[in-house]
């Protein structure tokens, strides 16, 4: 899961508890404060009540006197005394038998009244919810039961209507918690994201570029410092490598050149048997062997500099004519038939020495690495912003998981084989450096035993880069 | 005929001046920049060797110090840099030639000879061995004063071994010479035959007597006449 992903989540997460605790608070609060108002209402009522029983004498009359009161009629009121003798019935009481609990609380009883006995507001299915309550009142040495009710008709719908507008408070803020989380989210990680898509570039392409550090001192600025840091450290150690294989190559080329000049001299001394000029002959191909490879060395090291890319237009048909006649002899030799299918005047913006190089390392791989009779075909394809060009070549092949590894550096499939052919197993890795170098790739594709392709891609104005 | 060679690698510079002296040319050694001036101005030269790599000031500079001093004497740059930006720095600076390490010597001496000739008289542009003769400036070849047609490659191959006169020149070499070094010349070099075949047809040289074959190491013209 994405980090926004995460933090919407948690973000919304307790936002959600946060106000669900508060609803269920504002909930309970606003159900149970009516209930209490109206228990002290009827506690108020009960006290009244058992005071005006008190005061009356003990007669029927007296009962109904109480019975006149409007106010009292407003309730549902019952006066036992110790004895569990009833004393006062209010008239809704007479008329609505309402069950009570023993227990000294407030509760809330729903009845089946119907309209005809009394109508207290109750709608068509007659059933009516009563607060209830039992109170025991001392008055004048004496010990009062008084049960009192009223009709609360009504309070339910007020719940009902408080909870859905509850439920829609709370999945509104819901809403707009997911929808502010995630877009808080992604302010926050928009920076890491550019942070993070810009050392991809620096790492593909160049690592002399850097991430621009921001304004504002904070985390990402730390992370942007670190990352350049590591940059350039990693430059650092790439350029030191770089510069090793520059110099240890280049330091080698003048004692071989000066052994060069020795085997050479010695080769035309006039007393030497014939068998001795002819060590000598083959130790000066070893020397000039071991020459190639650090003159590949030294043109490796150099190709990963991209400053030494200089574009010009080239036509890479007739390129390939032009080296294809160099290497006629090779061609001939081993009855290769070579057909270049490049479409007339293929134009192609990119550094000729190394287009050169690169098509002469190509065409080079692909007469040694053929049968004899064989057959090579190089085709390509003008797109509008890319060329590529395939290299076909019948031949021995290579293995599926060598595949890749051909491009490696000193890498050879056979080593015998081709050091028989002279090469050093730089070929094709200076391929694909050339490739990418213009901004392009290189790759193989091979049925062993049969044939091997070579495709390279390269962009036509990529290599804007000098 | 005056040469100076400029080296810092004391080894080299021993291993030229002895070939160099060899075939009769005065020579010089020094192994710094300051020094190669201070002998360039006591003392004439016909040519300079120099080094591009060098202690005290290195090759170019030098090269342009003594152009703007005047000094005309032609300069061949030895570099063990291979790079472009080199040689064309170097030929700005108005170097005549230029050499990659490690060169052969028979590519030296083709330099060197090609070089002093053209610093020289007109004439000089003429190599001759037996009956035949070669222009290198017009690049025109004849055979007892009847032109012969040769391909570039043969061209390059005779004026190649014309320059190494009576030295052996391996087949590697003429490769290395007539393709270049981007191409493998351990592979080319068994292509120099197909050439030779052509070239000798051509110069009614089929018994290889004029230019003889050396077993297992290469070709050479020999001609007693200087």
């Amino acid at each position: 899961m994405k980090i926004k992903g995460k933090i919407t989540l948690w973000v919304t997460a307790a936002g959600v508890i946060t106000s669900l605790i508060f609803s269920l608070v504002v909930f309970y609060e606003l159900t149970e404060y009516p209930y209490e108002f109206i228990d002290s209402e009827l506690s108020t009522v009960a006290n009244t009540a058992v005071k005006l029983v008190v005061e009356l004498p003990q007669d029927s009359t007296s009962r109904s006197m109480i019975g006149a009161s409007a106010f009292m009629e407003q309730y549902w009121i019952k006066i036992f005394d110790q004895n569990q003798r009833l004393v006062y019935e209010s008239r809704m009481a007479g008329l609505v038998n309402l069950p009570f609990r023993k227990k000294n609380k407030g509760s809330n009883v729903s009845v089946n009244v119907p309209r005809k006995v009394i109508n207290l507001g109750q709608e068509r299915n007659e059933e009516i919810t009563f607060r209830v309550k039992p109170f025991k009142i001392s008055a004048d040495g004496r010990q009062f039961l008084v049960e009192v009710g009223k009709p609360v008709e009504g309070l339910g719908e007020e719940v009902a209507e408080l909870i859905s507008a509850l439920a829609i408070g709370f999945s509104g803020s819901v809403l707009i918690l997911v929808a502010v989380s995630y877009i808080v989210a992604g302010r926050i990680l928009k920076p890491i994201g550019e942070i993070n898509s810009l050392a991809k570039e620096i790492n593909d392409r160049s690592l002399d570029r850097r991430i621009p550090l921001g304004k504002s001192r904070d985390e990402l600025y730390a992370l942007s410092e670190a990352l350049n840091r590591m940059f350039d450290r990693l430059q650092y150690s790439f350029d030191r490598q770089k510069q090793f294989i520059a110099n240890a190559s280049h330091e080698l080329k003048t004692p071989i050149a000066t052994l060069r000049l020795f085997f050479e001299e010695a080769v035309h001394w006039a007393d030497l048997s014939d068998s001795h000029r002819q060590m000598l002959e083959s130790q000066n191909r070893v020397l000039l062997r071991m020459n190639r490879l650090v003159k590949a060395l030294l043109d490796l090291s150099a190709l990963d500099l991209e400053r030494t890319v200089t574009v010009e237009e080239i036509d890479l048909n007739a390129l390939v004519e032009e080296i294809a006649n160099e290497l006629g002899p090779l061609l001939e030799a081993k009855k290769i038939s070579l057909h270049n299918r490049l479409p007339k005047h293929m134009r192609l913006n990119a550094d000729e020495g190394k287009m050169r190089r690169m098509l002469i390392n190509l065409l080079d791989n692909a007469i040694k690495y053929n049968w004899e009779g064989g057959e090579i075909e190089v085709e390509g394809v003008e797109a509008q912003d890319e060329v590529s060009l395939t290299f076909f070549n019948t031949g021995p092949g290579v293995a599926k998981n060598e595949l890749d590894r051909v491009f490696e550096q000193f890498y050879r499939v056979e080593k015998s084989r081709s050091q028989q052919h002279g090469g050093a197993g730089l070929g094709l890795s200076l391929v694909r450096q050339i490739a990418v170098l213009h901004g392009g790739k290189a790759t193989m594709e091979s049925e062993q035993g049969a044939w091997t392709r070579v495709h390279v891609v390269l962009p036509q104005r990529g290599t804007a880069r000098t | 005929m005056r040469i100076l060679i400029v080296d810092d690698d004391l080894d080299l510079l021993g291993q030229l001046e002895r070939a160099l002296v060899e075939q009769k040319y005065d020579v010089k050694t020094v192994a710094d920049g300051e020094a190669a001036l201070d002998e360039l101005f006591d003392r004439t030269y016909d040519l300079v060797l120099l080094d591009i790599m060098l202690p005290e000031r290195d090759g170019l500079s030098v090269l342009k110090e003594m152009r703007k001093s005047g000094i005309n004497t032609s300069v061949l740059m030895l570099t063990a840099r291979g790079a472009v930006e080199d040689k064309v720095a170097g030929l700005d600076y108005g170097a005549d030639d230029y050499l990659a390490k490690p060169f052969s010597m028979a590519e030296l001496f083709a330099r060197v000879r090609s070089i002093l000739r053209r610093a020289g008289d007109s004439r000089d542009s003429i190599l001759r061995a037996k009956q035949i003769t070669v222009d290198t400036r017009s690049r025109q070849v004849t055979l007892r004063a009847e032109p012969v047609e040769l391909t570039p490659k043969e061209f390059s191959i005779l004026e190649f071994l014309l320059y190494n006169k009576n030295r052996v020149v391996s087949r590697f070499t003429l490769a290395e010479h007539v393709w270049g070094d981007e191409f493998d010349p351990f592979a080319m070099s068994n292509f120099i035959d197909v050439h030779m075949k052509n070239l000798r047809r051509k110069l009614a040289d089929a018994g290889g007597r004029t230019i003889q074959t050396v077993r297992g190491v290469g070709y050479i013209i020999e001609d007693e006449a200087q």
